[in-house]
């Protein structure tokens, strides 16, 4: 779509002081003009208006930003319960630090951006841009403190602390170009106490991932290699340290213009203790082709091998996977997808005479998408396989020898969405899974239903209100077949949960510096599980001024687990006040 | 009682078999498509030669794509484009962005500017209707692989063109104009749109974006779906021309033009309050991917769930959309890394082992779905993200342990029962008593 490069002016080049242009990255200073190029030029001024003179940029250079908070949780009831998910900051706070220099032009060249500065969660990363190329330097780091496992009331807070470095380079030539990224993750994770693995010390492990990712342009494709090393120090328990080397590559090539292919390889090799190394080797090939405009057609090729020296149970060794699908769009708006596929699987049967069987899966999927933009859109997918010469199990320690694995496995999903006019619009989602192992005659099925409306009341009040309900069932004639009841066995009724959800949301523009949220979630599990979590929030937010604003929030909380009897009860407070800045 | 079974091996054959079978369908669709002559795009090449225009075959006559410029068309430059009559107050915005900077770039010489992305636009300015040239804002299937075509020419290091055909959202008509705005400057991060962005959740824009998408969104919708009255007329880019008077209050764009049938995600209780000026990156991915994919977000709102929208994580930790890799490969699941095991195991490093004895659907390597046997990631109605409470998510495979003598006096789960505690895996006991 661009025009012949014949009739472009060819762009002289300018030599590039490559240290200052890394220094200037890695301490986010100003690039030096030997590094910076060529002056840019806003759009307006491009093609034969380069030479027109740039006009003055407006915009500021720099931009601060401060909130801080204030919350009372005003809790009742279980901690353990509360602090599930996450830690919210309580009492005096700072809810945002943030600076941004900008670019004349108006873009983000360096951030440092830090919320709740301090608190036991935490966010922060500090962003250095350079203005002629799209590389950066960012480093983020995250803190969190929630309860692991209620089950343990009285335990310590479980932690996970996680650092980020990304160093991106690459030069922006107006065609594909090479590019570099170096990566650093550190995580530090402890779970003081499980009750699944009491009286050990929980979990509580490091573990340092190093990669460096390469792409360059290879011909019209793109190669793409990433090795990883992720070393594993656990701290506590009988598990053993590991050290994980990982080997990606991909080569994406197109074959003239209509086709695609890429090849990948992956090696994982990971050493635990003095061992042997495990290894999963994965090579796969993939095809795009599109023969027609209205035809695309694909086709899988993905082959995994698995070493396991010193594992002594049962793994699948190799699997073979091929499929093939195509995706046609008879009319403008709609499109049919259709597919088969075969996966071949070799297992190792460590468990029992050491022998190697084979199995494989076959099936097919299907998707059908329709729609008349701005009246209504559906669509429809199933996907259905099927597991030949499912393993057996002829172990000692289980009564019965066929396969443990679902054998049938079918899911659907369809979705409908309506626009009856130009403020409201439907929509209903169905979903749907049955599992099967027909040799046991065991059966798990699972269907989702989520309708919802969204309607724009008027030009400032939006409401949107969303019911969704998941229904969980199975057969349970297996577990009933024999004389009685057993004993110590849960009820039949509990063996499965069911889940529902209302959501509603009402959002008003006050004026056009305040803004007013208001929501309402109600979900109840029941079943084997029955508890049930309740939280109206309420939000307003005003902007007094362009340099202050200040919100304030209240929550109703309320959570009732009933096997074991346990609640909570919250009313959090919060109150945000809010500096906004820009400096020259 | 141990009953030995019959050796059976598909190994080196079988794989042979199943490539061969892929690689010969792959050879003849490639070839079929090679020999195709492109049709869509001529425009997108540069004008051949006569000489080479004599080679061509006669060919079926088949009408001009309205969407694309002729293969004809010129470059006009930016200052065409900026006219305030035509799109001025767009480029007003686009210029402080960082993709105005790199689009101006004097090494795209005549191409620099808005034809970067749009393509020649002579044919545009002399046309009635204002089509003729590349339109980011038409979610059809043609457009979306024009659309994505045109960024992938910068970032292949994000987007693998072979993926994105694969891509369920590709095959929707997802562009990555659905979830990304390069023209204005809404302040998110990755350019992502953001339902509710500069305002309560559910109020697609302010005030002031709204009255730029909303002339541009007429205008889309009256050449798109023909459905409110003719098309505008041509105003000739002239300089200092007035600006377009504001469309009447009827026209305002519906969400499904704002926002591509994006639904507002009601607040939940959170460790970072939700400020619309400073949206952490989590939020607004989660924001974007969660006002589609409604069941998941609802499912992430149960009991228990991976802290989403406690603001602690984004979907973007499992999930890559631009790659259609991962899980179950014939489905796509998008995820970011090449399993659904490895990807559990960025953030759960402590199961990945390799262990002396492995429970087998963890590491099952196809037969099952290793992690997802057990867990429902988004979030579920049972504790620990189970598919069934307790011991029913072990009596889901091992049935006949609920009419097994030792076992039936026990209570509760299996593994909190202090018995099989290292499910995932265990170095010094078969039967996972212990780590």
């Amino acid at each position: 779509m661009n025009a012949p490069s014949r009739n472009r002016p060819r762009a002289r080049r300018r030599p590039r002081d490559a240290g200052a242009v890394l220094a200037c990255i890695l301490l986010g200073g100003p690039l030096p003009a030997s590094a910076q190029g060529p002056e840019p030029q806003p759009p307006t001024a491009a093609g034969e208006a380069t030479k027109e003179k740039k006009a003055p940029q407006p915009q500021p250079d720099l931009e601060f930003t401060a909130t801080a908070g204030f919350q009372d949780l005003n809790r009742r009831g279980s901690a353990a319960e509360y602090f599930r998910h996450h830690s919210p900051p309580q009492g005096l706070y700072a809810s945002l630090v943030r600076l941004l220099r900008r670019d004349p032009g108006g873009f983000p060249l360096q951030e440092v951006w830090w919320r709740n500065a301090g608190e036991a969660d935490q966010k922060g990363y500090v962003d250095l841009h350079v203005r002629n190329a799209p590389s950066y330097l960012r480093y983020s780091r995250e803190t969190a403190e929630f309860f692991a496992d209620p089950g343990v009331p009285f335990s310590p807070f479980s932690s996970r602390e996680e650092s980020r470095v990304r160093l991106h380079l690459e030069r922006f030539e107006g065609k594909p170009t090479p590019t570099l990224d170096v990566q650093v993750r550190d995580q530090d994770v402890a779970y003081p106490f499980l009750k699944r693995l009491l009286p050990d010390r929980g979990i509580n492990y490091r573990a340092q991932e190093y990669s460096i990712r390469g792409t360059a342009p290879v011909g019209p494709g793109r190669l793409y290699l990433e090795p990883r090393v992720i070393s594993f120090d656990n701290r506590v328990g009988r598990q053993q340290d590991s050290h994980t080397l990982e080997l990606n590559g991909e080569l994406a090539h197109p074959v003239g213009r209509r086709a695609d292919l890429a090849a990948t390889f992956e090696q994982i090799s990971t050493e635990v203790g003095a061992r042997d190394t495990a290894v999963w080797t994965t090579v796969g090939l993939r095809g795009v082709a599109r023969p027609t405009d209205r035809l695309v057609v694909e086709a899988l090729y993905r082959g995994q091998t698995v070493g396991l020296p010193f594992t002594r149970t049962s793994f699948a060794d190799r699997t073979d996977l091929g499929l093939v699908q195509a995706t046609a769009y008879p009319f403008r708006r709609g499109s049919v997808t259709a597919g088969v596929f075969h996966q071949a699987v070799s297992r190792e049967d460590r468990d029992g005479a050491g022998s190697t069987d084979s199995s494989s899966w076959n099936g097919g999927l299907l998707r059908v998408r329709c729609s008349d933009p701005g009246l209504w859109s559906f669509s429809a997918r199933v996907r259905f396989q099927e597991l030949a010469d499912a393993p057996a199990f002829p172990r000692l320690d289980t009564l019965r020898a066929e396969s443990l694995y679902y054998t049938q496995d079918l899911s659907g999903k369809a979705r409908l969405d309506l626009f009856p006019t130009q403020r409201l619009s439907l929509y209903a989602d169905y979903g749907h899974r049955t599992r099967r192992n027909q040799e046991r005659d065991t059966r798990v099925t699972m269907n989702a239903v989520t309708a919802g409306a969204v309607a724009q009341l008027s030009d400032r009040l939006t409401f949107s209100a969303e019911f969704s309900q998941q229904f969980w069932d199975g057969s349970t004639a297996p577990l009933r077949t024999g004389p009685g009841t057993p004993v110590g066995a849960i009820p039949l009724r509990f063996y499965f949960s069911d889940g529902s959800l209302i959501t509603s949301s009402l959002a008003y523009q006050v004026d056009r510096r305040s803004v007013l949220d208001l929501s309402f979630n109600n979900f109840i599990a029941s079943g084997g599980q029955r508890s049930r979590d309740t939280l109206a929030l309420l939000h307003f937010r005003r902007n007094v001024s362009p340099v202050f604003y200040y919100g304030i929030g209240v929550q109703i909380e309320g959570f009732r687990e009933s096997r074991p009897d346990r609640d909570y009860h919250a009313l959090p407070l919060l109150l945000e006040v809010g500096y906004r800045r820009r400096f020259k | 009682m141990s009953v030995r079974l019959p050796k059976r091996r598909t190994g080196r054959l079988g794989a042979l078999k199943i490539a061969g079978c892929v690689g010969a369908f792959l050879a003849v669709s490639v070839a079929a498509a090679a020999l195709t002559p492109q049709v869509g795009a001529q425009a997108e090449k540069p004008a051949r030669a006569p000489a080479e225009k004599k080679r061509e075959k006669p060919k079926k006559e088949r009408p001009p794509d309205p969407d694309a410029p002729t293969p004809e068309a010129q470059l006009v430059g930016a200052s065409f484009c900026s006219a305030p009559a035509c799109h001025g107050a767009m480029l007003k915005d686009f210029s402080s962005l960082r993709h105005s900077h790199y689009v101006s770039n004097p090494k795209l010489g005549d191409a620099a500017g808005c034809e970067t992305c749009h393509g020649p636009a002579s044919d545009h300015l002399g046309d009635p209707e204002h089509r003729k040239i590349f339109r980011f804002s038409i979610q059809t299937r043609e457009n979306a692989r024009r659309i994505n075509e045109t960024c992938i020419k910068c970032h292949q290091e994000t987007v693998r063109k072979p993926h994105y055909e694969s891509l369920s959202h590709t095959r929707e008509g997802v562009s990555c104009a659905t979830c990304h705005e390069v023209h204005y400057d809404l302040g998110t991060p990755y350019l992502l749109r953001l339902p509710g962005k500069d305002g309560p959740a559910g109020r697609p824009l302010e005030e002031r974006k709204l009255k730029q998408l909303l002339a541009h969104a007429r205008t889309e919708r009256q050449i798109d779906g023909g459905t409110e009255g003719q098309p505008p007329p041509v105003v000739p880019p002239a300089a200092g021309a007035p600006a377009a008077p504001a469309p009447p209050a009827e026209n305002r764009p519906t969400l499904e033009i704002l926002a591509k049938t994006r639904v507002p995600i009601a607040a939940w209780r959170s460790s970072f309050t939700r400020d619309p000026h400073v949206v952490t990156k989590d939020q607004a991915v989660n924001e974007i991917c969660g006002s589609c994919h409604r069941r998941e977000l609802s499912e992430a709102r149960g009991l228990s769930h991976h802290p989403l929208l406690e603001g602690r994580m984004g979907c973007t930790a499992c999930h890559d959309p631009h790659r259609s890799e991962g899980g179950r490969l014939t489905t796509g699941r998008m995820l970011s890394r090449s399993s659904v095991s490895e990807t559990c195991l960025q953030c759960h490093q402590q199961l990945r082992g390799p262990f002396r004895f492995e429970h087998e659907p963890v590491k099952s390597g196809g037969i099952g779905e290793s992690c997802m046997e057990c867990h429902r990631p988004h979030g579920s109605p049972n504790r620990g993200m189970l598919v069934m409470p307790t011991r029913a998510v072990c009596l889901q495979c091992h049935v006949d342990i609920q009419r097994d003598p030792p076992h039936q006096s026990r209570t509760g789960s299996c593994w909190r029962a202090n018995c099989h505690t290292a499910v995932h895996g265990s170095n010094h006991s078969r039967e996972f008593f212990f780590e």
